[in-house]
């Protein structure tokens, strides 16, 4: 199944097919679940009417760190089979991540300065946060920075691996350390500790970003490949 | 067991000729005497060099040197690549006797060169286009309009 | 094998030893760095409190910048694909050039230290600690220094982006050795301190292995 969409020519035909469903659901579950966010549910007792930037905020930081892991997946995977939609993928992937990671720790902040009073604490969650908008950064700069288009993926991918490690720390950081961020709400799915009014416009946002992420990278990965392939045309006409 | 010559001469800037020479043999785990060794300078008429620091050489001196490595070596197979660039007419046949008696002695030797040599029994393919290869490099590409 | 992991490390001082103007030229470094330091201190009394900083963020930049001589010389006189080309296996290669830097960075800081002492009038309780983290830290240091350099080694443009991508690795590393507590409220940090470093550098020495091997095979393609 992978192997047989991993012919880009047929990947771009699925593109042009899935890319426009998406977007569209993405809009419709946008607009359902702001909503939630805004009328169909309730004020938080301690927080007030501040907690609905959680709506945002947290699919924001679950989607930095699963498109993190979806660049580590795809590099390890063209380091093992030297694959060029891998490298496209994880190529077209980090801007985006970029984006989430920036908008988490603005939201963040902003959520930060009525409830905790001020914008910005050092402490370990923001700090791991920071440092993957930084290695997204760097991947973004290693991506643009080489002549050769297959050696920069290649550098990219080995930093990206690298960069794992800072994964789990921020995963876990508000439990390895006291922090003024508070433990995940939602490990569990039997008992969340959040209540359900809550959860569903959350879960909505969530599933609205996905989609708004999948329509993004979809298009993104297109231009890549139209991209490569005006090259090699222009290439070929440079040396015949 | 072989010797391979890169493009670039491998040599380091502050260290001198000698230096050089025996930092490299000790590196691949061989010894040679003293006076070999200065008889073997003496091929390509760097033994008055021998003390200099390679960054005063001029280039053509220091493709000298890195092919003096060849001779101190006892290896089978020499590989080389381009290893006639910026040297003098004299130098270049003296590089050809090199091989010759190489060749004669049993070894081998592959090269890679812009210069026609004309050694008898030597094999030689020549690389016109390079479009197949550096398109290889960017990726199939161009191949994927063939799979429909 | 290990016949010729030694004799690579040799080949290493004994280049390194020729080129003593690079121990110099860091340690002048490191002095005038801190000097510049002290001097964008208001109150002089804030350079005693400062001194952990001061010293280390010096010393990363300067490990930095010295990294390039350990490998972008060798890839640039096609010393480095030759030693691939002999045979010696990539791990073999980056650990050779860590030990060597790490001695050429371990001369001078001890002869440094006693400067570092009357500079920022710190007790010899102070200094002890500072030593011994020194001792712990300087080798993932290094091994971190050796990849960075080695992903910059074929850009000639920017040699910033080298910082760019390789300094948030340094963020444990400073953490842990100037111990900066207060930073996430742990009270059990200073005690396990020394520990932590030398996990860090077991972390740091399979994965730099690891990555610098896959880059200096992508460098020769």
């Amino acid at each position: 199944m992978i192997f047989s969409l991993a012919n880009p020519l047929r990947f771009q035909r699925l593109i042009e097919k899935i890319e426009p469903i998406t977007l569209n659901i993405a809009i419709i579950l946008l607009l359902i679940g702001l909503f939630f966010c805004f009328f169909g549910s309730p004020p938080d007792y301690l927080q007030g009417e501040t907690v609905r930037i959680m709506y945002i905020h947290v699919p924001c930081a679950w989607f930095s760190l699963m498109i993190y892991s979806i660049i580590a997946l795809c590099s390890i995977f063209s380091i093992v089979f030297k694959h060029t939609l891998a490298d496209l993928i994880s190529r077209s992937c980090a801007p985006i991540g970029a984006c989430f990671t920036l908008a988490t720790l603005l939201s963040g902040s902003i959520w930060g300065k009525p409830t905790w009073g001020t914008w910005w604490v050092w402490d370990a969650r923001l700090t791991s946060e920071l440092v993957l908008l930084v290695i997204y950064l760097g991947l973004i700069i290693i991506n643009n920075a080489y002549e050769d288009k297959s050696k920069a993926d290649r550098y990219s991918s080995i930093l990206a691996i690298i960069g794992i490690i800072n994964l789990p720390i921020i995963k876990w950081s508000v439990d390895w350390w006291s922090t003024l961020h508070q433990p995940a709400s939602i490990s569990k799915f039997s008992s969340p500790s959040i209540d359900s009014s809550m959860l569903l416009p959350l879960f909505i946002m969530t599933f609205s970003f996905l989609f708004f992420f999948i329509s993004i990278l979809l298009v993104r990965v297109r231009g890549e490949i139209i991209q490569r392939k005006i090259e090699v045309i222009r290439f070929n006409r440079m040396v015949s | 067991m072989f010797t391979y010559l890169p493009h670039k001469d491998s040599l380091k800037d502050y260290l001198t000729v000698e230096e050089n020479l025996l930092n490299w043999l000790e590196l691949i785990g061989s010894k040679i005497q003293k006076e070999k060794f200065f008889n073997h300078l003496k091929f390509f008429k760097l033994n008055d060099l021998r003390n200099n620091l390679i960054g005063n050489l001029s280039q053509g001196q220091r493709k000298k040197v890195s092919l003096t490595k060849l001779l101190l070596t006892k290896c089978n197979l020499w590989i080389l690549d381009e290893p006639f660039n910026s040297l003098d007419v004299d130098s270049i046949k003296k590089t050809k006797k090199m091989i010759c008696s190489h060749k004669a002695n049993g070894g081998s030797v592959i090269l890679a060169s812009h210069i026609n040599l004309n050694i008898e029994g030597s094999k030689r393919m020549f690389i016109k286009s390079p479009k197949q290869k550096i398109s290889n490099k960017i990726a199939n590409f161009d191949t994927w309009d063939n799979i429909k | 094998m290990n016949l010729d992991f030694f004799k690579l490390v040799k080949r290493e001082i004994k280049i390194m030893l020729k080129n003593f103007s690079i121990i110099y030229s860091f340690s002048t470094f490191f002095v005038v760095a801190s000097l510049i330091f002290v001097f964008s201190v208001n109150d002089i009394s804030y350079v005693k409190v400062f001194y952990k900083s001061i010293v280390w963020i010096v010393l990363i930049f300067s490990i930095m910048l010295v990294s390039e001589n350990f490998l972008n010389e060798d890839f640039n006189d096609g010393s480095l694909k030759e030693l691939q080309f002999l045979g010696f296996s990539e791990e073999s290669i980056m650990v050779s050039k860590s030990i060597a830097m790490w001695i050429m960075i371990m001369i001078p800081m001890l002869f440094l230290m006693p400067l570092v002492f009357i500079f920022f009038q710190i007790t010899l309780y102070e200094l002890k600690g500072l030593v011994i983290n020194l001792f712990l830290a300087t080798p993932s240091l290094t091994l971190i220094s050796i990849l960075s350099s080695l992903f910059s080694v074929q850009l000639k443009r920017n040699k910033i982006i080298q910082f760019v991508i390789i300094l948030p690795f340094f963020i444990p590393m400073i953490i842990f050795t100037t111990s900066t507590g207060t930073l996430f409220e742990s009270h059990n940090l200073k005690e396990n301190q020394f520990l932590i470093l030398i996990g860090i550098f077991f972390i740091t020495l399979p994965v730099c292995l690891i990555a610098g091997r896959l880059i200096m095979r992508e460098i020769n393609k």
